[in-house]
């Protein structure tokens, strides 16, 4: 089993589109897959149109597990399940401070027993940098980053970067990957450039912006289910190849 | 079952019989009177099935179709959504829609999961399904999927006349009330089927996979006259021979060629082994003709020994060095063709069909034939001499190697294994059925290697008289030279490690195992 993050401390960046478009590229190779959606905006649970019900406590998290996958849900497509987020998510960082023992192992403490079930488990992660951003880096096998290629977001990227010597992290977990990107932007070409540089990690695939994946919140659906041939689909699926053949094969 | 597994455990799909004299719209009508949220949709479409010949697959309890642009592995029978075992895009596979090999599969978990259960085989399109599918979805105020239903009208177009018609109700996981809900409207009016309908309808219908093996069962009874055991053994040998016939001539995978060399060979070395069963002319004879028919495939057989084993021959020379090798199985690749038209030629020819047909009317003459030494004596008490006698000879043989002994004393070593090995297969049936698979199981071990101390001789040798008879360059002169170095330094080595392995094999735990299995064998 490998867990895949998806995450940035920057808002707005496609971290959702991701989580949503890769879950369904890996379930689609034939991985079971489950998509958590950690995120308190459960913007990744509204795509598969899922939603968690109110018998979901946000406090089965740490606790009684099972009583948590319970409420896992299929999504409309075979091998995806989704484990949808509730807006009491937003007080983690309170209930993992409450751990005195390994407050930042407690996700991978979660997801271990899941590797029976699962093949590939995504984590869609909320926009911090915060005690549950730890816990996902703890837990994750690789961290995807996605990166508009701006200033700012290169900025973001060392941020995580510094982050994870400080706290000697792993480093080679971070794969970023360019999202947002619009080649005829010189901003962008400039941004791209000097981020290569810098970071051998990088994905060699981009994700384009495009309007099919803005237009995902309409048909709350993957991209590829509605729009199969436009460059978005196209970009997502080689990106999970890519992965596919790094880390999975 | 934990408590977490419970939770994570698939919805189970449940199936059942439609109403009587109600037709698929009528019934679509009657769901959709009580479940107004509902979504329906038709579809007809072929269902191509794979498996590898034998269906090693629907005897592992699963099954791979093709649907829409998708391959899907499910357990047997089963079309349900929740049941999905894997899947991938069925597009690109560039396979004429009839025989697809293992490599022309995109790399994923169903590839993963089907090699082991094919291993060396092509798979096949086994049967085609008609299918007429009515899915009925039961959707939420979110437009969510909850619920699915869906009524198959199925037919195998073997025998297209026939249908079955039922519905599945295929739950998904999260949605358990909803799901609860379909079933208890399902009992007003349904009746339940315990199995996915396809297996039960393929056996009445007479479609049902038939099982293959290389290594089959002959039930033979202790007192059965060796004369009768072996008549019997030799015929089934010789059927399963025909049976890969086909499969040789239409080129489906290497295995069909390989099986029948085997089948071949273990009646040779059961002609052998076995004295004095038949009249000493017609024993001959028999030799004589399944030898021939044995030595015509070796050129292809060892082709394709090459050329599977290319990938693992290329990694062992330097990255610089790959590329000299390409030329070479070109080479080979093209001699195969060649070869394997020569041999579809011997294999449709009417004196191979004489050869065969007088093979069969030699064993009937030999069935009537008058009294020879051991003809008569009921078949255990021969089985247990000839293997205990190839035992000790083994173990004996095997004491006498060291580090330094000649190539050919190993190779001898590996015939009489091998021998050994058929005498433990094909008198399983008089053993104890544990202990017998331990011998195999340790035997097999020390073949391994004997067997590939015996392909880096053959290759060796092919390789080295390539670099005599054919106009090379420099590249392809170095990768050659390069890897014969290889086999050379992994022969020495292997000398090593198949003198501890005959250690093992000889040793006191595993000569108490074969005690056993001869002090059953004596006791039956």
């Amino acid at each position: 089993m490998k867990i895949i993050a998806v995450y940035s401390i920057k808002g707005g960046v496609g971290k959702t589109a991701a989580a949503v478009n890769l879950a369904y590229e890996a379930s689609q190779a034939g991985y079971q897959t489950l998509l958590c959606d950690l995120d308190p905006q459960g913007a990744s649970s509204f795509y598969f149109r899922v939603s968690a019900s109110k018998k979901q406590k946000s406090k089965w998290f740490f606790s009684q597990s099972y009583k948590l996958f319970q409420h896992v849900k299929a999504s409309d497509y075979p091998l995806l399940d989704i484990l949808p987020a509730k807006l009491s998510y937003r007080h983690f960082d309170i209930k993992l401070g409450a751990f005195k023992k390994s407050p930042q192992k407690q996700i991978a403490r979660l997801l271990k027993p899941l590797k029976k079930h699962y093949d590939v488990i995504f984590l869609d992660c909320p926009p911090s940098i915060s005690l549950l951003s730890e816990n996902v880096f703890h837990a994750a096998d690789i961290i995807m980053v996605p990166v508009i290629p701006t200033t700012l977001s290169e900025r973001t990227l060392n941020q995580l970067v510094n982050f994870f010597q400080e706290k000697s992290l792993d480093e080679s977990k971070i794969h970023p990957f360019f999202s947002m990107a619009q080649a005829s932007k010189k901003l962008h070409q400039q941004s791209e450039a000097r981020i290569k540089m810098h970071f051998n990690s990088i994905i060699s695939q981009s994700i384009p912006f495009c309007a099919e994946i803005e237009n995902m919140g309409i048909h709350q659906k993957p991209v590829a289910t509605f729009a199969p041939k436009k460059s978005g689909a196209i970009a997502y699926q080689t990106l999970w190849k890519k992965i596919e053949s790094y880390y999975l094969a | 079952m934990t408590l977490l597994a419970q939770s994570l455990a698939k919805p189970v799909v449940s199936y059942w019989q439609l109403p009587g004299r109600k037709n698929p719209q009528s019934v679509v009508r009657l769901i959709k009177k009580q479940f107004p949220n509902v979504c329906h949709s038709q579809a007809t479409q072929s269902i191509p099935l794979y498996d590898a010949f034998g269906w090693p697959l629907w005897f592992d309890n699963v099954m791979l179709y093709q649907y829409d642009s998708q391959l899907i592995l499910a357990p047997k029978g089963c079309f349900a959504y929740e049941s999905l075992i894997a899947s991938c895009t069925a597009n690109n596979l560039n396979n004429n829609g009839q025989v697809l090999e293992i490599n022309q599969l995109p790399s994923g978990i169903l590839k993963n999961k089907v090699k082991p259960l094919i291993k060396l085989r092509a798979l096949q399109q086994m049967a085609t399904l008609t299918c007429d599918s009515h899915t009925i979805k039961m959707i939420n105020s979110d437009q969510k999927t909850v619920c699915k239903a869906i009524i198959y009208i199925l037919s195998d177009q073997r025998n297209g006349a026939t249908t079955i018609e039922y519905l599945e109700l295929q739950p998904l996981r999260g949605f358990n009330e909803e799901a609860e809900q379909f079933t208890q409207f399902l009992e007003q009016h349904f009746t339940t089927i315990a199995e996915p309908p396809l297996v039960d309808y393929w056996d009445k219908h007479r479609l049902a996979p038939q099982p293959y093996s290389i290594k089959p069962h002959f039930a033979i009874q202790p007192e059965t006259s060796t004369r009768e055991a072996v008549l019997n053994m030799v015929n089934t040998m010789l059927a399963l021979a025909q049976q890969n016939e086909q499969g040789v001539i239409d080129d489906i995978d290497t295995e069909y060629l390989h099986d029948y060399r085997v089948a071949i060979r273990k009646i040779r070395s059961l002609l052998s082994l076995i004295k004095q069963v038949f009249p000493k002319a017609e024993t001959k004879q028999l030799k004589q003709q399944l030898k021939t028919l044995a030595q015509k495939t070796n050129l292809l057989r060892d082709l394709d020994v090459y050329l599977l084993a290319k990938d693992e021959l290329k990694v062992q020379l330097p990255t610089q060095l790959q590329p000299g090798l390409d030329k070479l199985f070109q080479t080979f690749a093209d001699l195969r063709k060649a070869e394997c038209k020569n041999i579809v030629q011997h294999l449709q020819n009417k004196t191979y069909q004489d050869t065969f047909a007088t093979i069969k009317n030699t064993l009937k003459t030999c069935k009537k034939a008058a009294k020879t030494k051991n003809s008569h004596k009921p078949i255990i008490k021969v089985a247990i001499q000839e293997v205990h006698n190839k035992y000790q000879l083994v173990c004996h043989n095997g004491s006498l190697l060291t580090a330094t002994t000649d190539d050919e004393a190993f190779h001898d070593l590996r015939l009489e294994c091998k021998k050994l090995r058929y005498l433990l297969e094909l008198f399983a049936d008089l053993m104890d059925t544990a202990t017998n698979k331990q011998a195999v199981s340790s035997l097999k071990k020390l073949q391994d290697k004997l067997g590939h101390f015996n392909d880096l001789s053959v290759q060796q040798e092919k390789l080295l008289s390539y670099l005599d008879g054919n106009n090379i360059d420099s590249l392809e002169a170095a990768a050659i030279g390069g890897l014969v170095s290889v086999m050379h330094q992994q022969q020495a080595s292997l000398k090593t490690e198949i003198i501890s392995q005959l250690n093992d094999f000889c040793s006191f735990s595993t000569h108490n195992k074969f005690s056993q299995l001869f002090q059953k064998v004596s006791q039956q």
